[in-house]
């Protein structure tokens, strides 16, 4: 059974799948995220009050972009991600 | 007329120093990196580890200021490095403190078991008559535990970043070992090869930190 995730890297989850895409919508996210919808739309809405996504609306759907914020978050993560493993620390 | 300057202080002396601004450098670097990560994650064993490594940095400037302390008033010769490096106590005591540090870290990491390992050690601190032979056990003592810690993260998770912390405390434990030898010997060999041990452990530190950085 794998540990509970915890709320950094659910939150670096939802950038990667972002970055990976490019732009990605909510279904995208969902599916890579492994979230309920409800706890995702609350992740994203928390992610772009913070200037990590960027919200793009056209006619058909929302679609999320990262921010250089985001990007640099990412960035940050990846580093705890290393020393966590360097040290064998659960993030 | 002064007498010109020696081998020792043309040469070994600053060399060693050299090598302390290296260990400094490997250190400062890996606690800047662990700091931002206890901000950023908030998770507390990166505190542990950061006042570890800091500790060990506070010391390792002891270390220099001792050394440099030695060139400056002339004294020469292997002998008298050799004392440098035993007279600074408070370089000796300060790695004791870091160790206890990082094998808190580890220890909080497996378990809640702190208690149990790290405070009878704490408790025996009561003669500081001499203080490195006490901080020569206790830093034996913590390191073997914590290249045993270090060790199995890396056999848990077999990747190359968990392998950097082994072989760097494994290598400060066969230091240790190889100072207190040179000390119930009075052999000065075993203590260079104590110092180079020391050496390529910060060093492997410092490839660690690099990475970090390029990740």
């Amino acid at each position: 059974m794998s540990a509970r995730r915890s709320r950094l890297r659910i939150i670096a989850e939802i950038l990667k799948v972002v970055e990976r895409e490019g732009e990605a919508n909510v279904s995208k996210i969902l599916l890579e995220a492994n979230l309920s919808y409800a706890r995702l739309a609350k992740y994203l809405d928390e992610l772009v009050g913070k200037g990590f996504l960027q919200r793009v609306t056209d006619e058909r759907e929302v679609k999320f972009r990262l921010t250089r914020k985001g990007q640099e978050f990412l960035r940050e993560f990846r580093r705890i991600e290393q020393l966590a493993e360097a040290f064998g620390i659960e993030l | 007329m002064p007498p010109p300057p020696s081998f020792w202080s043309m040469y070994v002396f600053p060399f060693f120093l050299l090598l302390d601004a290296f260990s400094l450098l490997a250190l400062l670097l890996l606690c800047y990196f662990l700091y931002r990560a206890l901000l950023t994650s908030g998770i507390r064993l990166f505190a542990f580890f950061f006042a570890g490594f800091a500790v060990l940095a506070a010391g390792e400037v002891a270390r220099m200021i001792v050394l440099m302390t030695a060139v400056l008033s002339g004294t020469v010769g292997l002998r008298a490095l050799f004392l440098s490096h035993i007279a600074g106590a408070v370089a000796r005591v300060s790695e004791t403190v870091a160790l206890l540090f990082i094998a808190a870290g580890y220890t909080f990491e497996v378990g809640e078991k702190a208690r149990a390992v790290v405070l009878p050690l704490l408790q025996r601190r009561r003669d500081w008559a001499d203080v490195f032979w006490l901080t020569s056990l206790l830093n034996t003592v913590l390191l073997t535990y914590i290249v045993i810690n270090a060790v199995g993260v890396y056999m848990s998770s077999r990747k190359r970043t968990a392998a950097l912390p082994a072989v760097a405390f494994s290598c400060m434990l066969l230091s240790e070992i190889l100072l207190v030898q040179s000390l119930l010997w009075v052999d000065e060999l075993y203590f260079i090869l104590s110092k180079a041990m020391y050496f390529l452990g910060l060093m492997t530190l410092l490839v660690l930190a690099i990475e970090v950085s390029r990740a």
